[in-house]
């Protein structure tokens, strides 16, 4: 019993890479179940011509949280789940760089799936316009479903798992590789994660500022994306994120792709190199090329011309890529091993799927196919197709490291095998189906698009249920497979140099790249130095700290949809969010939970000067700015809209604006200046500087506030889209310096009380950047909403 | 010893006393430099001096660079920030601009 409950407490409370990494596991499966489920219920539907297997309504929701889940709730995760585990091994280092938010990451995201889910539950059902949410069916006025209310918080949600996760894989491969590991000779999943990461960081809050917007809208009632050309905009920060989002997605199974084909070829990759560099020029391209997404909207041609070209020029990396992935295996000892057929059908399908794309990027062609089965078609043989067929390889791979035992070889190559008959049952009979428009509920007979639909309905179910088999093979290997040892493949990445499963901290020493060698050693040559790195792994906070904004989401929006028992939840979850967030300060406050590999031990290229809290911060800030661009340029493109009467000459007080901003500035150099004072050790400078800031940025809140008041008593109104962008940009802004503020006070009290111990000086120097961005932003905020 | 570990308030080396300085009164220096340029700019506006558009998007952008350089310590870091801080403004701006230019519909 008392062991249950530690086993309870071990899994709930982890900070543990390997264990996140589980849980990343586990939660990405149990989705592909329910979206999966999904997806054969819409099959049925479709699978005979005016069917009423599921109404209209039904089959929209269906097919909508079918597209989120997958996308962000199973294939994602998957491949995080991986890098969670496998990549600090790799890496040589024994933990994440921040072992506390890793855990947070995973709780944020399994708390805003489960919020998306809880969407199907209310009266009224639940989103239903799309995984790309397009304005303004996304708005109350169309979508009045309370449900859609929860898909927005679950996404808000993952975009916080997603931010925080970002910044932690960023510093970690960049400061815990192990001493003498240069950046070229990672792992290329590594380099896959590393890319996925950066493009995470520039693409997600984009959406954050869409889907903030959007709450603005269906929440305090403005008409961002309701008016005229509010799906525009709305197109422009989905599509800013959207298309990154779709290498984000295809990068970990691609690059995973690469080092099974090197492994079971026994050869090294060829022209890695320049793989490499494809890789970084298709994730740069990804910025550059979104507005193909955009060719119906009526934008102006020549604005299109530009992306149709970039579009034109992406395929050139994958293509360069795919043929040396190709030309890698020509005469190696090729082992057809069950990963290794995953990762050849999945540079097979990727083939037809990367081909398929080059015709969508011709505006011309693409009016034909657009929004038919031929996109269909398109996207799911580079997402499921190329990602998930590689990932579910690296399932198999990586299997006997995670468990210590092999699973049922004959097993799993029917898996493969059915699945990849079953899939391109599933799809290929959509690219024939070029004259049938997605997201129709039904058809008619005369169309002859039945008996494909049957096909593809009848490949849906095979392609679904052959999964069964992997679940099967690996649940029952997980007890009963034949004992492994360390590397039965033979491969040469650094988790394999270790047990099988790893031991909690990886290694039991120091590690250290010689040559292209992982060797382990001791400090001083003596004992492993282990008492270097035994925290406690243990923490309740990045559980708690989830589940009370759930609560209180969950909450709210039942409130929104008339739900009985809404309040006790706002009140509970609020309740626990104020607790663990003083939880998590306290135990910080007495140093209790600590983790940290020696930075002398560590290659830290390019960043080998800068602490890592300060290095987060900066990866942190770089997403951010990103952020209020999004909410900035929707400020600017109302604006525009609406000409000069809603000019912030009218409806602000440039003056008042100016003191705030000028408040705010002067708070940025005092919180400067006391995080000078840290590092020079001089108490009484950093709480001068601390308090004085604080001071001073309050007051910018209540003048901005003050402002803000008369604006609105003057009667303009949220009505206004260029007004409430304008708002929603000051209120983003104000919630940021409260949340600096809470950090703030925090410090002020431990050097007050226990001096500069711990990590406060690096702490307060990463605050200070903080601010300094938030005063960065209130003048940007103050030349463009006040002035222009 | 490197940035990471300065800990007790005694120890601080000279070097790192020295730079730490330097910081705090370029700090303050830019403090009163950006208030400047903010009244000025401001004045312009109210004056009329300074038309809408281009010149005030530029002078805009250029005073929110500064604040931002100089007050986040992206001036005082190593290449590797600053490489990262460039690429986030690219990407800023290319998110701005296509807002602007993609707003234009078709006749
Ligand atoms: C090889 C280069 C690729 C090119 C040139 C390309 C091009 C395009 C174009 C032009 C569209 C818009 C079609 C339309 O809506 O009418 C599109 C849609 C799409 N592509 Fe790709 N693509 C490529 C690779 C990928 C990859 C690797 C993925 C994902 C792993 C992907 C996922 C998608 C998705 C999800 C959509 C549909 C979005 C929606 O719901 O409307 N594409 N692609
Ligand atoms: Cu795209």
């Amino acid at each position: 019993m008392a062991h249950r409950v530690l086993q309870i407490k071990r899994w709930l409370f982890t900070t543990n890479h390997k264990d996140v990494g589980i849980l990343y596991l586990v939660t990405a499966l149990y989705f592909f179940v329910i979206a999966g489920t999904l997806a054969l219920l819409f099959r049925i539907q479709l699978s005979v011509p005016e069917n009423d297997f599921l109404p209209a309504g039904k089959f929209n929701q269906a097919v909508t949280n079918h597209g989120l889940l997958m996308v962000f709730w199973f294939i994602s995760p998957l491949g995080f789940a991986f890098a969670n585990y496998f990549v600090p091994i790799q890496l040589g280092a024994k933990d994440m760089a921040f072992p506390r938010l890793n855990a947070l990451s995973y709780w944020l995201l399994l708390f805003g799936g489960l919020l998306m889910l809880a969407g199907f539950f209310m009266p009224g059902g639940t989103a239903d316009f799309g995984w790309t949410a397009y304005a303004p069916l996304n708005t109350e006025t169309f979508t009045p479903n309370p449900g859609a209310n929860l898909v927005a918080f679950g996404l808000l949600m993952l975009i916080a798992s997603v931010t925080v996760g970002t910044v932690n894989f960023l510093v970690t491969i960049f400061q815990l590789r192990a001493k003498g590991y240069k950046m070229l000779g990672l792992p290329m999943f590594v380099w896959g994660i590393f890319f996925t990461v950066l493009m995470m960081l520039w693409a997600f809050p984009s959406l954050q500022a869409a889907l903030t917007l959007l709450a603005v809208d269906r929440i305090l009632g403005a008409n961002i994306f309701t008016a005229p050309k509010g799906g525009i905009i709305w197109d422009h920060l989905f599509w800013f994120f959207g298309h990154p989002e779709v290498y984000i997605v295809l990068f970990p199974g691609l690059a995973l792709a690469l080092d099974l084909i090197s492994v079971f070829s026994r050869r090294p990759l060829l022209g890695r190199k320049v793989i490499i560099g494809a890789l970084a020029a298709a994730a740069a391209l990804s910025f550059g090329v979104y507005a193909h997404h955009m060719f119906m909207t009526g934008v102006s041609l020549s604005y299109l011309k530009v992306h149709m070209f970039t579009t034109e020029l992406i395929s050139v990396p994958f293509g360069i890529i795919t043929i040396l992935a190709i030309l890698s295996m020509i005469g190696g000892a090729i082992r057809l091993s069950t990963p290794m057929l995953f990762a050849l059908g999945s540079i097979a399908v990727f083939i037809i799927g990367g081909f398929s794309g080059v015709f969508n990027s011709n505006p011309v062609l693409d009016i034909a196919n657009r929004g038919s089965y031929w996109v269909v078609a398109h996207f799911h043989y580079v997402m499921v197709g190329a990602a998930l067929f590689a990932l579910f390889g690296g399932l198999y791979y990586w299997f006997p490291k995670m468990t210590g035992r092999m699973y049922n070889e004959t097993l799993g190559k029917i898996h493969f095998i059915i699945s990849f008959i079953g899939f391109n049952i599933l799809y290929f009979p959509m690219f024939f189906l070029i004259d049938m428009p997605r997201r129709i509920y039904t058809y008619p007979e005369w169309t002859g698009w039945g008996p494909l639909n049957f096909i593809a309905t009848v490949g849906a179910f095979i392609f679904g249920l052959s999964h069964l088999i992997m679940f099967a093979n690996l649940l029952y290997s997980m007890k009963h497979g034949p004992r492994v040892d360390r590397n039965p493949w033979g491969a040469w990445s650094y988790e394999w140099m270790v047990e099988s499963p790893p031991p909690e901290y990886n290694f039991e020493g120091i590690p250290v790249v010689q040559g292209n060698r992982l060797m382990v050693v001791m400090a001083n040559g003596a004992k492993p130095h282990v008492e270097l790195h035994e925290g406690n792994h243990l923490s309740p906070w990045p559980l708690l700290i989830s589940l009370g904004p759930f609560l209180f989401l969950l909450g709210l929006g039942m409130w929104l949809g008339q739900v009985k028992f809404a309040l006790p939840l706002i009140v509970v979850g609020a309740i626990i969010s104020l607790y663990s967030v003083y939880g998590w300060f306290r135990d910080d406050f007495y140093e209790r939970f600590k983790f940290e590999e020696p930075p002398e031990y560590k290659e830290r290229w390019p960043f080998t000067s800068i602490h890592r809290v300060k290095l987060g911060m900066y990866f942190f800030l770089f997403g951010d700015a990103v952020f209020f661009a999004g909410l900035v340029g929707a400020y600017i493109f109302m604006r525009l809209e609406a000409g000069a009467t809603l000019s912030g000459l009218v409806t602000h007080n440039i003056l008042l604006g100016l003191l705030a901003t000028l408040l705010m500035l002067w708070s940025a150099v005092f919180m400067y200046i006391a995080a000078r004072g840290a590092k020079l050790g001089d108490k009484t400078l950093a709480l001068a500087g601390l308090s004085l800031s604080t001071v001073l940025s309050l007051a910018y809140v209540v003048v901005t506030g003050l402002d803000w008041a008369s604006v609105f008593a003057v009667g303009f109104t949220l009505a206004d889209p260029a007004i409430a962008t304008s708002a929603t940009t000051a209120l983003a802004h104000v919630l940021h310096l409260l949340a600096g503020l809470l950090v703030a006070l925090y410090l002020t009290l431990k050097i007050w009380v226990r001096g500069f111990t711990g990590h406060v000086p690096e702490t307060l120097d990463a605050l200070a950047v903080y601010w300094g961005f938030l005063a960065a932003i209130s003048v940007l905020v103050f030349g463009v909403t006040y002035v222009f | 010893m490197g940035e990471g570990e300065a800990q007790g308030a005694q120890k601080v080396d000279y070097a790192v006393r020295l730079r730490e300085r330097r910081k705090l009164a370029w700090a303050v220096a830019v403090g009163f430099m950006s208030s400047a340029l903010l009244m000025v700019f401001t004045l312009g506006v109210v004056t009329g001096a300074l038309t809408t558009g281009a010149a005030l998007a530029v002078a805009v952008a250029v005073i929110t660079l500064f604040v931002a350089f100089m007050l986040m310590d992206i001036v005082w870091e190593g290449w590797g920030i600053q490489l990262f801080s460039v690429i986030t403004v690219i990407i800023v701006m290319l998110l701005m601009l296509n807002i602007i230019f993609g707003r234009q519909v078709m006749p």
